[in-house]
């Protein structure tokens, strides 16, 4: 028995760019925010777990990390936020010379987190990631939240460019708008983290 | 009562549609070059094809290795192979199967069959997905090349530490294992994130959560499962055990305040979901099937539905029970044990409901609906033989013990390779337009029932009989020889009942009953397109008013038209109720994720002899990165300049 | 006896048990076994009721309309459902109270034996209060019979798993870590054990003997390993044990009473009065010792011990010497 299709909904109405949670885009991006995410605390539970192999953390002859660097990195994070937030509206108005001049803001500021980063590891943590456990689950920790930001560092810097030199389509605005999301998730995560590696050897020593 | 077996003609011929269905043709039209066609294609149907195929051979190549491990063990005191290449075989096969097969082949199938069944033109994420095999491929690859160059992993497949060690393993095998889970794990949690949007966001319109074909919430429970349980087995092999092995850190070295239980606990965080991860899909399978050749739908949709998900969600809490011989405090083992027993109630109500479903149906006993059946004979008997391994004392007794290998394999082939088979024989006519062999199919079925309970069923003797796991051989005077000889048997059965099925597949893939577009006359949306489906799946899209759309009664089928046919455009609708909210442009065929793969691949398996190739891996992944996302502006319309707000349409 | 003894030693059973863990395991398992047998056959047989059923109703023509299918079937589900609750929930309270029975050791200061898992053979060492009553042997462990022996468990290399079925369930060796497990055996015998944790090459071969015996034959043998070995007689033991000391040999192994101290491989200061060699895997007789120490690698291909080629007198010697370590 053939069924004719009868048409009872039209669909040209409806817009071809959106934003935020409307958008698919922006939940491949929630995707990465869930595993990501996940994946530090497992980081995070690893470490705390390895604590109870030690008398005191770190352990004896092992040096304290150092706050300066990471307080530092922590403050510029922080500071990133307003400016993130700020370009985050500018793309919802599609504001091209804003998102442009936003871009380039927050590539240094992730240049930035990427370049600290890396004092944080080789000279804050005073150790090296083969002294002992103590070093691996600092090494750990800051590795990992370190990839997050190298990778957001290409994905920022890529968008930077292509504002600034490729044809920008209207649904770039919701992929920058997306990418402020993350950017959240990002320091936001690094902060439990922070207090982790350079906060808890000093209450468990 | 309608006549449910009619199949309904969906693909409108009349006048409107067909400029429409010329145009999608043009945009859908592949590369000129067939085979640039095939390594840049980004259709769903296409990679999901390729996927289950390449699954297949992955399960070929690593049942080869168990058919030389049976071989070894048929006789006592045999010398078929010494204790490095059994170490070898054993360790890849269960690699291969657990990390190449049996996840892999279920996220494949779904790949395919998830779009059509929620009634959508394509995947969430086309080049991702695309991404997603390429990595897989490289993964699987690396493996064997690993094992056919004496190279093989040989510390099992879950390689606990310190065996697996840079101490006690050296050279490069134990690094290849982990970079191999690697590359698995990293499809996989694309394959999760693929479904859940594609679930969530894409179905049809009027498709709400609750007219969601079971098969769909199965890959839905699954996907969640994925990305919570791969970021465990990631972090312990890629972050740590690499890391122990190739640049000296001591997450498992006790000397250095390290542990090896660490390890443990980090995998078998992943490693029970894994288990669940691969079972789930199989009842979703399991579901479709009864519901079809019941022509019934499956009595208890709701709590159908949730026990897939109280599964899923249990699975995370019973990993210590891989754990009983460890320090453990009894508090642990008494929840573990608990909640390991418990599980079976969720997996019984399942097979209660199909019972059920089968009393109030007009059964029909294809190939499809054998395979069904010898699932719930075969797995209920692993799943009863698990809630005895729940309880530590007895765990005790027969843990690391063929017992356990009997068990596993039953609930496995019981309950994941039953259904896959069924699978197979079910959507193989929507996916080539051919019906594969009823005839050879029964062979098959019966070759495989029989095959796998002699194979296994003597393994929970040997288990009691004091036979331990992972040997690679045993004295004669142990007594083990005769069942182990029945075991061999068993296993040149499924060879034989593997080489049916391969047959069939050759056979009905040029020479099969030509399907057309409903052969079984079943209720899901997938059956409401061509076999196999055009590109792009349906034009107009079907809108759903009943959990079982092509069984609706009336004269007309609901639609949804005014999708753009001079690009891919897809629908993306509300989560909940599948209201149609926006459309969304799909990219077309791309080099760019097999390049990205290539560059991650490059990454990874360079990691193996030096720890330089992250950075190096990095920046190529950049470049691929920057290829991927650069954008092609062939679309001047839709481009913004300094000032100008798009128009009010376009918001 | 020895006859007996030799039947026993290769018999690895869970359901023959000697000793009051493996029994109260066995009992769990005919328990679980009989319950998971009842219900696989009532749901192999509900299933095949389902399919006959509506064979027959679709014989008669008839269909099923849901007012009539849909309180049935909620009800079948329903009563299944509380059913196999309440199978689990006892099948659980069963489990409990067999592992709450099993955990407390029953006696205070019992036999205290330390268990060290190496690749691939086990250590074992007597613990005692005082100094001169350790001693050290391995692979074959000696208990009185009727009395709970405690075992200390570490490992120094990877994990290994101490598995003896006829007694008890098994516990893991893991470096950096330690375990405890007691357990006794009702009757006199040998019982055989395996490793069973995979720990490499020649995980199959790292087999165990748990001897019972009466308390005073226990005491015997107990005081002849704590003696250093006896001064080698003879001129061929003699002459043998030059070959075990100048040789490759004492680097590995040690011998009480001789200069030979070395704890890489196993302690040989008895070991004549040992039932297998190679963790269980031969015969202790002269060929077999013979072939093992020629050769290690043709018989457990990967294990620790290198070949040693030595001159047939030089051979001949030191199997003398060494089947006189009793």
């Amino acid at each position: 028995m053939k069924r004719e299709p009868r048409s009872v909904i039209d669909l040209r109405p409806l817009p071809d760019v959106v934003f935020g949670p409307r958008d698919i885009m922006w939940w491949g991006m929630l995707g990465f925010v869930v595993i990501e995410g996940f994946t530090l605390v497992l980081c995070a539970a690893a470490y705390i777990y390895l604590t109870q192999n030690f008398t005191t953390w770190p352990p004896e002859h092992t040096p304290l990390p150092s706050l300066r660097a990471p307080t530092i990195q922590v403050l510029v994070m922080l500071a990133s936020i307003p400016v993130v937030w700020w370009l985050a509206k500018a793309a919802r108005r599609y504001d091209l010379g804003k998102v442009r001049i936003g871009l380039i803001v927050a590539t240094l500021f992730n240049a930035a987190f990427v370049g600290i980063r890396l004092v944080e590891l080789l000279v804050s943590l005073n150790v090296k990631w083969d002294t002992n456990a103590y070093a691996s689950a600092q090494w750990l920790l800051l590795v990992m939240h370190g990839t997050l930001l190298a990778v957001e560092l290409v994905e920022v810097g890529g968008m930077m460019l292509i504002f600034w030199l490729a044809p920008v389509e209207e649904k770039h605005f919701s992929d920058v708008s997306d990418m402020t999301f993350y950017w959240a998730f990002m320091v936001l995560a690094w902060m439990p983290l922070y207090v982790l590696c350079f906060w808890v050897p000093r209450w468990l020593q | 009562m309608s006549d449910r077996t009619t199949s309904v003609d969906y693909v409108p011929t009349s006048e409107p549609y067909d400029a429409e269905l010329a145009e999608l043709e043009r945009t859908y039209e592949p590369h000129a070059n067939p085979f640039w066609a095939w390594v840049t294609s980004v259709d769903h149907k296409s990679i999901g094809k390729r996927y289950i195929i390449t699954c297949f051979v992955f399960f070929i190549l690593a049942g080869l290795n168990a058919g030389v491990m049976r071989l070894q063990l048929a006789r006592p005191e045999n010398h078929i192979v010494g204790p490095d290449r059994y170490n070898q075989l054993f360790t890849v096969h269960g690699t291969a199967m657990m990390f190449l097969f049996a996840v892999p082949v279920m996220t494949a199938f779904a790949t395919y069959l998830v779009p059509l069944m929620v009634g959508t033109k394509e995947v969430a994420y086309p080049r991702l997905n695309a991404f997603g095999y390429w990595t897989f491929l490289i993964g699987g690859v690396f493996l064997f090349a690993g094992l056919y160059t004496n190279t093989g992993p040989d510390a099992g497949w879950f390689a606990y530490t310190p065996l697996s060690g840079p101490e006690y393993s050296p050279g490069k095998r134990v690094d290849i294992w982990a970079q191999v889970v690697t590359f698995t794990e990293i499809a996989a949690l694309v394959a999760a994130v693929e479904m859940i949007v594609t679930i969530l966001k894409m179905r049809a319109p009027g498709m709400s959560l609750n007219r969601i074909p079971l098969y769909v919430w199965s890959i839905l429970v699954v996907s969640f499962m994925i990305v919570f349980a791969m970021p465990s087995v990631a972090i312990a092999s890629t972050a740590m055990l690499a890391m122990d092995r190739l640049v000296a850190t001591h997450f498992f070295n006790r000397a250095e305040g390290g542990d090896p239980l660490l390890w443990q606990h980090l995998y078998w965080f992943f490693g029970h979901p894994e288990v669940y991860i691969m079972f789930i899909p199989g009842l979703g399978f399991v579901s479709q099937i009864v519901e079809t050749f019941t022509q019934r739908r499956v009595f208890g949709y709701p709590v159908m539905v949730l026990s897939l998900f109280v599964t899923g969600f249990v699975a995370f809490g019973l990993w210590v029970h891989h754990m009983f011989a460890t320090p453990i405090p009894q508090l642990g083992r008494t929840l573990f044990t608990a909640a390991s027993v418990l599980i079976a109630v969720p997996s019984g109500i399942q097979i209660f409901c199909w019972i059920a479903t089968i009393w109030a149906g007009r059964p029909r006993y294809a190939t499809p609906m054998l395979f069904a059946l010898g699932f719930i004979a075969v797995f209920t008997i692993g799943g009863l033989t698990g809630v005895m391994i729940a309880s530590v004392p007895f765990d005790l007794q027969v843990h690391d013990t063929y017992f356990v290998v009997a068990h596993f394999h039953y609930v496995i082939l019981g309950g994941v390779v039953f259904p896959l088979f069924g699978a197979c024989y079910y959507w193989f006519p929507k996916i080539t337009g051919r019906m594969l062999s009823e005839t050879l199919g029964k062979w098959h079925f019966w070759l495989f029932f029989v095959g796998v309970n002699v194979t296994f069923f003597p393994m929970h003797l040997l288990g009691l009989d004091g036979m331990p796991r992972r040997v690679y051989t045993y004295l004669p005077e142990m007594g083990w020889g005769n069942l182990n000889l029945i075991a061999t048997m068993g296993a040149v059965t499924i060879v034989a009942s593997v080489a049916v099925f391969l047959v069939n597949v050759a056979k009905s893939s040029v020479a099969g009953v030509v399907a057309g577009d409903d052969p079984w006359g079943a209720s899901g949306l997938e059956w409401a397109t061509s076999s196999p489906p055009p590109a792009w799946n349906f034009h107009p899209l079907p809108v759903v008013t009943s959990r079982a759309p092509l069984w609706e009664e009336g004269g007309e089928m609901p639609v949804a038209t005014g999708l753009a046919t001079d690009r891919r455009e897809v629908l993306i609708t509300t989560a909940l109720d599948a209201v149609p909210d926006n459309r969304h442009e799909h990219p077309g065929e791309s080099h760019w994720p097999l390049v990205m793969a290539i560059a991650v691949g490059v990454t990874f398996i360079g990691a193996v002899w030096n720890p330089w190739a992250y950075v190096v891996g990095f920046v190529i992944s950049a470049v691929a990165f920057a290829g991927w996302g650069w954008p092609r502006g062939t679309k001047p319309e839709d481009q913004v300049t300094t000032g100008r707000l798009p128009s009010a349409e376009a918001r | 006896m020895l006859q007996g003894g030799l039947r026993g030693a290769l018999n690895q059973s869970v359901l023959e048990a000697s000793g009051p863990q493996a029994a109260k395991v066995e009992k769990l398992w005919w328990f679980a076994f009989t319950t998971a047998a009842i219900v696989y056959v009532l749901t192999m047989a509900a299933l095949w009721w389902a399919t006959r059923r509506a064979r027959r109703r679709e014989l008669r023509g008839e269909l099923l309309d849901d007012a009539y299918a849909e309180p049935r079937m909620t009800r079948g589900v329903t009563w299944a459902t509380a059913a196999t609750l309440v199978i689990l929930l006892l099948f659980l309270g069963a489990d409990l109270l067999v592992g709450r029975t099993l955990s407390p050791i029953p006696k205070k200061q019992p036999l205290t034996i330390e268990l060290t898992g190496h690749q691939w053979w086990w250590e074992v060492q007597y613990a005692d209060t005082s100094p001169h009553g350790r001693f050290t042997t391995a692979n074959e462990i000696h208990i009185p019979v009727g009395e709970p022996v405690l075992f200390v468990l570490e490992a120094t290399d990877v994990i290994h798993s101490f598995w003896v079925p006829n007694l008890a369930g098994k516990k893991d060796l893991i470096p950096g870590y330690t375990q405890s497990v007691w357990f006794q055996a009702d009757t006199a015998g040998v019982y055989r054990g395996q490793c069973a944790e995979f720990c490499g090459l020649q995980h199959a071969k790292m087999a165990l003997q748990v001897v019972a015996e009466p308390r005073t034959k226990y005491e015997e043998w107990a005081t002849k390993q704590r003696r250093p070995a006896e001064n080698a007689s003879d001129p061929t033991a003699s002459r043998g044990r030059e070959v075990f000391l100048t040789g490759t040999c004492a680097m590995c192994h040690a011998i009480e009473g001789t200069s030979a101290g070395s704890h890489a491989g196993p302690d040989l200061t008895h070991l004549a009065s040992r039932r297998t060699i190679a963790a269980g895997t031969l015969p202790n007789t002269r060929g077999a010792l013979a072939g093992w120490i020629v050769d290690p690698q043709r018989i457990k291909p990967g294990t620790r011990m290198p070949p040693n080629y030595l001159k047939p007198q030089d051979l001949d010697a030191l199997l003398t010497y060494l089947q006189s370590l009793k």
